[in-house]
């Protein structure tokens, strides 16, 4: 199955901070964070002339590519609700705390949790000091709050500059059991924000990832990992940071004025083999 | 033999030495938890209670209530009972069923308030009736303090406690329909990935709905001025998209609440069902309703960022949602997550106690 995802950053009327900017007046910059696999392994040395851009069926110029040199903007959004308890929080913990140790030097990350409560533990902030101990206390108790999470998490932009790409990484091995909001709020935010989404899901061996998951991460662009058990979860959290790096950004612009509302944007390959990951479109305010 | 009895009299011995210790230190016990007792009934506050048995063992506190119990006097006991409300209300969502046991002791005070089936029948109906009335109080609201950390299953135990001292009561019926209504929103169709699973989560959810709305209807048929049962309705009938009938009811039920936790519920449910009418900027002015009323509530704040998002305002709906989840939080959260804990039931009780 064709999956898209893409992580959109809009300006209008303003200079546009991206990759590699170039503005002009009555030009919108459009940057779309696209993972291109080929089976497990990361299709490299693709180019403007790879790919092809329609934004609302219209084809666009792509105008540069760029890969692996962004700095990331991560929230790390994390479930502690009860039944995380012992060795699963533990395991969470590690992983988290590998993951921010394998983040590089101009990367900024925060960190939030849910269970009743949703709160932020620490900031966005290069610092990795406050983050590792946030995530060396990790505790497990109440019921689970995801929808109400997502929602508040997306309004907090993880980074630092507008260079920056915002990425989410939520972890839950649940179903919402105490938000007010439910999962198709969850999703129109994610829709919403520009903020690339990927859904770690800690599940029993013979559970697939949950159809919220899965609209979750198609939503935000990115993908559902799931881990069978909590050992997985460092290995799986490492895999998630490469396939951060192995992502290409690419811009096009947009001639004239971003009419409001939903634009539907499909990305495919020209002259190269794989499964494109992106953002099935993003949505400009009225 | 004399190794028998040598070690019966050692045995012996030692239990007496043990019997001494426990009643030196149960002794100051007793005495602490009286203080704590007087103090709360002269208007300390739960913190002030909950200070006081801090570090106590269960079995120590067991005793005290025990002494309690023992000395039947019903001023005391229904001190005790609401004081162990108090301090199971004010730990309950820190630690996983942490208010349980100090629930259960408020459960046990406030039952032995009634006298012993034989004298009963010497007791005015009037007499009968407070004391009865008392328990149902006390186990609503326990049920009311479990909602509100989403522990169904406990929930309903008190849920049955109230029901026998009060089989008839508009409180007592919405309960349990509010027990149901949130147990059917547990069921949600969108987490689940066979066709199966996802029939069985719709069926079970659309039944505890109809179920609610039921008790909802027969709790006004109790008492047709029962503003929480009312608000309740609305909310369940605008959970199986019977919006006209939801909107009917919702304005009814706002008209009518007075008491602040009834007001924040009909604002949280009309800005709700705008939202399914598709009324954004009129969900979003309810909502912010009820985050004036209970600035902590964190359904109010979710709520609220997410209708100013979906109207576009985007900014305003960032600062919401920043200000709450960096705010350090020093009260207990689930007081007012949800607006389920019954808070106008625990004052009726405070205040009867300390007449």
């Amino acid at each position: 199955m064709r999956r898209f995802s893409m992580m959109v950053a809009v300006m209008i009327g303003t200079a546009f901070v991206c990759a590699q900017p170039t503005f002009r007046s009555g030009v919108s910059m459009v940057r779309i964070d696209a993972s291109v696999m080929n089976g497990t392994n990361a299709v490299a040395r693709l180019t403007a002339d790879n790919f092809s851009i329609t934004d609302n069926g219209e084809l666009q110029k792509v105008e540069a590519v760029t890969r692996d040199t962004v700095p990331l903007g991560l929230m790390l959004l994390l479930d502690t609700s009860e039944s995380l308890g012992g060795e699963p929080i533990a395991a969470l913990s590690n992983a988290a705390r590998s993951l921010v140790n394998g983040l590089r030097v101009d990367d900024a990350a925060a960190v939030m949790t849910f269970a009743d409560q949703v709160r932020l533990l620490v900031p966005p902030a290069r610092d990795r000091g406050p983050i590792l101990s946030a995530l060396s206390d990790l505790h497990a108790v109440g019921a689970t709050s995801i929808n109400d999470a997502i929602v508040l998490a997306l309004l907090h932009e993880p980074t630092l500059s507008p260079e920056m790409r915002p990425v989410m990484i939520v972890f839950t091995d649940g179903r919402d059991t105490s938000s007010w909001l439910d999962g198709g709020a969850a999703q129109q935010a994610a829709r919403r924000s520009r903020t690339l989404i990927h859904v770690v899901e800690l599940r029993g061996l013979t559970e697939s990832a949950t159809n919220f998951s899965r609209d979750l991460a198609r939503a935000g662009g990115g993908r559902v990992w799931s881990a069978g058990s909590a050992g997985e979860l460092r290995k799986l959290f490492t895999e998630v940071l490469n396939e951060l790096r192995s992502r290409y950004l690419i811009s096009y612009s947009y001639q004239g004025t971003l009419p409001g509302g939903w634009h539907d944007v499909k990305v495919k390959l020209k002259g190269a083999r794989g499964e494109i990951t992106a953002r099935p479109g993003y949505f400009v305010s009225q | 033999m004399r190794l028998l009895r040598s070690t019966l009299g050692r045995t012996t011995a030692s239990i007496a030495a043990l019997l001494c210790i426990a009643a030196t230190r149960i002794e100051p016990d007793l005495d602490v938890y009286r203080r704590a007792l007087a103090d709360y009934a002269a208007g300390q506050g739960a913190v002030s209670a909950v200070k006081t048995l801090a570090g106590w063992t269960t079995d120590r506190v067991e005793f005290c209530v025990q002494a309690v119990i023992l000395r039947a006097d019903a001023r005391e006991l229904e001190t005790a009972a609401v004081m162990h409300l108090e301090i199971g209300t004010a730990i309950s969502g820190s630690v996983v069923d942490s208010g349980a046991a100090y629930f259960d002791f408020a459960s046990r005070l406030a039952a032995a308030t009634l006298p012993a089936p034989a004298i009963v029948g010497g007791l005015s109906a009037e007499r009968i009736d407070r004391v009865n009335a008392f328990n149902a109080m006390v186990n609503s609201v326990i049920a009311s303090a479990y909602l509100a950390v989403h522990n169904v299953k406990l929930a309903r135990v008190a849920i049955r406690q109230a029901q026998h001292y009060r089989p008839k009561s508009a409180a007592v019926t919405t309960l349990a329909g509010i027990t149901d209504e949130v147990e059917a929103l547990g069921f949600d169709a969108d987490m689940w990935e066979r066709v199966s699973q996802r029939t069985a989560a719709l069926r079970q959810r659309s039944k505890l709905l109809v179920l609610a709305e039921r008790e909802f209807e027969a709790a006004l048929e109790q008492d047709p001025a029962y503003v929480l049962a009312r608000l309740r309705l609305g909310r369940a009938q605008s959970l199986q998209n019977n919006l006209t009938a939801a909107r009917a009811t919702l304005f009814q039920g706002r008209d009518a609440a007075r008491e602040p936790r009834h007001r924040f519920l009909a604002a949280m449910f009309l800005g709700s069902l705008l939202v399914q009418e598709r009324n954004v900027e009129a969900a979003q002015l309810e909502y912010e309703r009820a985050r004036t009323i209970m600035p902590q509530s964190q359904d109010a704040v979710a709520a609220s960022a997410y209708a100013e998002l979906l109207s576009g305002n985007r900014a305003l709906a960032q600062q919401t949602a920043r200000q709450y989840t960096s705010a350090a939080l020093d009260d207990a959260w689930w007081i007012y997550k949800t607006g389920l804990f019954d808070s106008e039931l625990m004052e009726q009780l405070r205040r009867r106690v300390r007449q």
